[in-house]
């Protein structure tokens, strides 16, 4: 569950906010409609037609709770969190506010109706934060929250408060407090303190996408193109955005019985390396929808046990569902070529890249060309994939396959040098870029010039203290003497 | 290392001797073009009967006016519970004066029935049935449907380009579809005057492969040889097969990442009727999932460049550095992710001047949980994305945004915002019967943001909850301020029409070429009481849509007395491709709208 954002009308002059409050009831969500009355004394309840079995009996038994009980605010409140989770916020609200009303001190209600109100963009979640806030005060995930919902409703003031706040508290908030403040930083147009802030958030947790990403735009800003590099770097070597640790979201989390669920378990225990859980939560998923990426997720869950066999069978299942189904394709390929079946591994990550001729595929497709002696039908896979997205290394790669195949008919520095001056401007300066480009000036003639970028090249790796010294100093020697440096086949 | 960025000249401060303040009619630059007289003409205001608002109330208003006028097209997206991905993409919009008359009329382009439906936990497809595009002629203040005005729907409709793809100064129709086998795909329709048009779409050598997705494209005169190229966007590879549920278990609509994106389209016209597809060469092979395009001289360097919107991915910059030539410098420019560095789901584009400094800005709309993104345009740094200063994050965070469009509803001189919005998938809307019913599960209310000091503020309209997907941008009852018209996935045309008359004083220009053809990317800047404002023309944009042409300014000033003696101090006129192709007027009456045609 995400959490949303509204304008805070008290931040702004009696007129405007008259248009504000005017535009939210403009954008609040209509009334959820009720299709299914329960029993005396029970909940209104949405439809529940279409929904699979297990969640529809979930959130009938957490209703029978409510009838059965109507005066208990865990029940109401455990209804309210199984709606929630199943995308039926509005309802889910309403199970909440009842069980604060019967139990106005218990913190959990009140954090997840002010969740769910910023969700369906309700104009009472600032009360509802508050309300929040007097009951746990010091809870970092809370305050984080209600900082960036004010941020985004104009209130840099009050977002800057609950930031503050957040740097003091409890939990694990401290990053996304730094992050809050950089971002507050920035919308005050003070780029030093933003970039000051949004660094103390990397350095706390590099593994922040967010973090990463703002930092690369404020120092592209700031007109430090290597950082805003680097930064963009960072940002793509990681995987997924920046998740706020928070206990009672992952309390509401476990309430998920659906497939989609499920299946989203499956992946959080697959990347904590869970393996077995990981399987049962996507087998659990496929029970109740067999969808083809279920059957991929499942593949890899097996793969990762070493269990091949039922890998292939699992990701076979997948291509029968989805037959154009390029990631299953991909897996498939990577699979056969691991079990020592490079041809039918071929043929799978050939379909894949054609299918789907972005980094993975087609990379992979041509990696598998080349490393199968296929470098000229390897060569124009990868920069296929280059045309998708300029990942460094493949450009790296084939720049170095241009400026030094021996294959005279395919060299071609000219297109080499305009590679690497490409990846000087995505990645900055890095020796490995200069001798690429050190050779493919030789490879053009231009023997001056490559021995400046070789030595450049030398330089730099020295002071990096790169194992690529050597390489470099006996090409920057060939140069010297008026000869490029071509590959062995 | 030097970094390749978006340079805009800032416009001088009005009244200043930098080069454009010193053009006027007397001192036209002694070229071929700019020695042929203007011939300005005047049109009078249709209606004149002005009425200040009370500052407290909210400056502007639409009402849906779409029954009243005689509009009755319903889009038909033929959902039947396959969740087949295009038919929650669709219904494209344009606003152009089809016929000649001197009026707007209004094209609706339709869906038709896919043939797929659920069978079991399968799907089933039947063959296909093409759509039923509406084209709506405008006769003394109200629409009625052209029945026979040969735009045949082929494939299943998405989006429609307007553009005079031939030279008789009559616009063209191109119409993106998602390519049938037995439908076809895109279209091509030659303008025959009188509102009829003749399918030229093979001999135009644009036909589409199957399976192919076409979603918003534009004309545009890219290698400079005075006709009229094409570019489309294509969205993705779609695969129909694939299967994805909602948090509940129930069947909806994947989202973009499940499947490979696709090229883009660029097209030349040979100016012997036929395109030539020249994607490769000119640099734009790359895949992305487009849904919005612009094209404007981002860098100020005489060519037309493009912007383009991705669905979940980065956005790209696409500079002219020669003609036909393209390179892509979104990152560098500040204008592929947002602030934080995110790649987000670019559904629309408007393009403004949203902060008056007389540089092109960008608003993108985006996915529910993301907030649309206002990029303003820095000389030095190319964009920047301003949406938390700005205050559109908000009341945009809810929602899923697509067609939008700037205009100045209230007519203050600064630039308002209009936003269309619809679901993709259900979300956090609250989840009703799963009949196929489109509105109830997808629907979300039009938006409309009035600015006041750079600020956007959500004006309190009618809250609709129909699937929006085209915004197209038009004064439709030549009263002198903008109407909208927003068509909706599944669901009816809607024509917002501002009520009341103008409060304030404005101008309307309309700039023709040669031949009087609309002149596609013309650059138009008034000065008035020591500000200037500039707008560029440029049809193709928002979603899937083609705004009027002409061009709309307000001035701020009360006009209760504006037909006799309101005049403006200076209008300038760039006509693109030709930097010596420029005109300037001083002392030009108000509250009208200013035709000008180059004669030769």
């Amino acid at each position: 569950m995400s959490y949303s954002k509204i304008v805070t009308p008290a931040q702004n002059p009696p007129t405007v906010r008259l248009l504000l409050l005017c535009g939210l009831l403009a954008t609040a969500p209509a009334p959820e409609p009720v299709l299914a009355t329960p029993g005396e004394g029970g909940p209104p309840l949405p439809d529940l037609q279409r929904v699979e079995p297990p969640v529809r009996k979930k959130i009938e038994s957490r209703q029978s709770e409510v009838v059965a009980r109507p005066e208990s605010a865990e029940a109401w409140g455990r209804l309210g969190m199984a709606l929630d989770i199943h995308d039926f916020e509005a309802s889910a609200e309403s199970a909440y506010a009842r069980a604060l009303a019967l139990d106005p001190d218990h913190f959990p209600w009140a954090y997840y109706r002010a969740l769910t109100l910023t969700e369906i963009s309700d104009p009472r979640a600032a009360d509802a934060f508050d309300r929040a806030l007097e009951l746990n005060p010091n809870f970092s995930p809370l305050l984080i929250r209600y900082g960036d919902f004010l941020l985004d409703a104009g209130d840099a003031d009050g977002a800057r408060l609950h930031y503050s706040r957040g740097l003091e508290a409890d939990g694990d908030g401290l990053t996304y407090a730094f992050f809050g403040l950089a971002r507050l930083a920035l919308a005050d147009g003070d780029l030093e303190a933003a970039a000051a802030h949004a660094e103390q958030a990397t350095a706390l947790d590099p593994s922040n996408r967010d973090a990463w990403g703002l930092l690369a735009e404020l120092h592209r800003r700031r007109g430090q193109d290597r950082r805003a590099a680097e930064a963009r770097q960072a940002y793509a070597a990681i995987r997924g955005p920046a998740v706020l640790a928070d206990v009672f979201m992952a309390e509401l989390m476990e309430e998920g019985v659906s497939s989609f669920w499920h299946h989203k378990r499956g992946q959080f225990f697959l990347a904590s390396r869970l393996d077995e859980r990981a399987e049962a939560e996507f087998r659990r998923a496929i029970e109740l929808s067999p969808h083809a990426i279920f059957f991929e997720s499942l593949a890899r869950a097996l793969l990762i046990q070493e269990r091949s066999d039922e890998a292939e069978e699992a990701v076979r299942r997948a291509l029968e569902v989805a037959p154009d189904l390029a990631s299953s394709h991909l897996f498939l390929g990577r699979l056969l070529v691991r079990a020592g079946r490079p041809e039918e591994g071929l043929a799978s990550l050939r379909r894949a890249a054609e299918l789907r001729p972005d980094t993975a595929a087609a990379q992979e497709f041509g990696r598998q060309l080349v490393a199968a002696g296929e470098r000229v039908e390897g060569m124009r896979w990868l920069e296929r994939s280059l045309e998708v997205e300029e990942e460094p290394q493949v450009l790296l790669g084939v720049a170095f396959f241009y400026a030094t195949t021996p294959d005279a008919e395919l060299r071609d520095g000219e297109k080499s040098e305009r590679m690497a001056r490409r990846l000087l401007e995505i990645t900055g300066e890095r020796p490995e870029i200069f001798d690429v480009l050190g050779a493919a000036f030789a490879a053009q003639g231009r023997f001056d010039e490559a021995i400046q970028a070789a030595e450049r090249a030398e330089r730099l790796a020295r002071g990096r203290g790169s194992p690529m010294v050597l390489q470099m100093r006996r090409r920057l020697e060939l140069y010297r003497a008026g000869q490029p440096f071509i590959a062995s086949r | 290392m030097s970094r390749a960025r978006a340079i805009r000249r800032p416009l001088d401060p009005p009244g200043s001797s930098g080069p454009a303040a010193q053009l006027s009619l007397t001192r036209a630059a002694p070229t071929a073009f700019a020695a042929l007289v203007a011939a300005a003409t005047l049109l009078p205001a249709a209606r004149l009967d002005a009425q200040i608002q009370a500052d407290e109330a909210p400056a502007f208003r639409f009402v849906d006016r779409a029954a009243a006028l005689g509009v009755d097209f319903v889009h038909g997206a033929g959902e039947r519970g396959a969740f087949w991905l295009p038919e929650i993409f669709g219904a494209g919009a344009a606003v152009f004066d089809a016929d000649g008359d001197g009026d707007l009329d209004m094209l609706a382009v339709d869906g038709g029935d896919h043939g797929r439906t659920t069978v079991g936990s399968g799907m089933e497809t039947r063959p296909c049935r093409r759509g039923e595009h509406q084209l709506y002629l405008q006769d003394s203040g109200r629409f009625h449907r052209a029945e026979r005005s040969g735009l045949g729907a082929r494939g299943y409709g998405m989006g429609v380009a307007v553009g005079d793809v031939d030279g008789d100064g009559l616009d063209d129709v191109f119409i993106s579809a998602f390519a049938d086998a037995t439908c076809g795909g895109d279209a091509l329709y030659r303008n025959l005057g009188g509102g009829r048009f003749e399918d030229v779409t093979e001999q135009s050598g644009l036909a589409s492969e199957p399976g192919s997705w076409g979603t918003s494209s534009l004309f545009l005169d890219v290698d400079g040889d005075g006709d009229l190229d094409l570019f489309t966007l294509r969205y993705l590879r779609y695969e129909p097969k694939l299967a994805c549920s909602d948090q509940a278990g129930r069947r909806d609509y994947c989202g973009p990442g499940a499947f490979a994106p696709a090229a883009d389209r660029l097209w030349r016209n040979d100016g012997g009727g036929r395109f030539e597809d020249i994607t490769e060469a000119s640099g734009l092979g790359a895949a992305a999932s487009g849904l919005g395009v612009v094209a404007a001289d981002f860098d100020s360097d005489g060519r037309l460049d493009l912007y383009v919107a991705n669905d979940g991915e980065a956005n790209q910059l696409w500079l002219q550095t020669e003609p036909g030539r393209f390179i892509e410098r979104a990152v560098a420019n500040g204008a592929a992710v947002n602030e934080l560095g995110k790649p987000e789901a670019g559904m629309g584009i408007a393009l403004g001047d949203a902060d008056g400094d007389g540089l092109s800005d960008l608003f993108l709309t985006h996915l529910r949980a993301e907030t649309h993104t206002l990029y303003r345009a820095d000389s030095a740094l190319g964009f920047l994305d301003v949406t938390t200063s700005s205050r559109l994050g908000g009341p945009s965070f809810p929602l899923t945004g697509f067609g939008t469009a700037f205009g100045d509803f209230d007519l203050d001189g600064d630039l308002d915002l209009a936003v269309t919005h619809g679901g993709v998938t259900r979300g956090p809307r609250p989840a009703r019967r799963a009949t196929g019913d489109l509105a109830r599960d997808y629907g979300q209310p039009t938006l409309f943001f009035e600015q006041r000091s750079g600020r956007f503020y959500p004006v309190a309209i009618e809250a609709s909850a129909d699937v929006g997907r085209a915004l197209a941008r038009g004064d439709l009852d030549g009263d002198g301020d903008l109407d909208l018209v927003t068509g909706h996935t599944g669901g009816p045309l809607k024509v917002w029409i501002s009520p009341d008359a103008p409060a304030r004083r404005w101008l309307q220009v309309d700039v023709r070429n040669r031949v009087g053809g609309v002149a596609e990317h013309a650059e138009v800047q008034v000065e008035h009481g020591g500000r200037r404002q500039v707008q560029l023309l440029a049809r193709g944009q928002s979603y899937l849509t083609s705004h009027s042409p002409t061009l709309q300014f307000g001035f701020g000033e009360p006009a209760p007395e504006a037909s006799s003696s309101a005049r403006l101090d200076r209008v300038h006129i760039q006509w693109h491709g030709d930097p010596a192709a420029q005109l300037t007027l001083l002392d030009v009456p108000m509250n009208r709208r200013l035709q000008v045609v180059p004669t030769p």
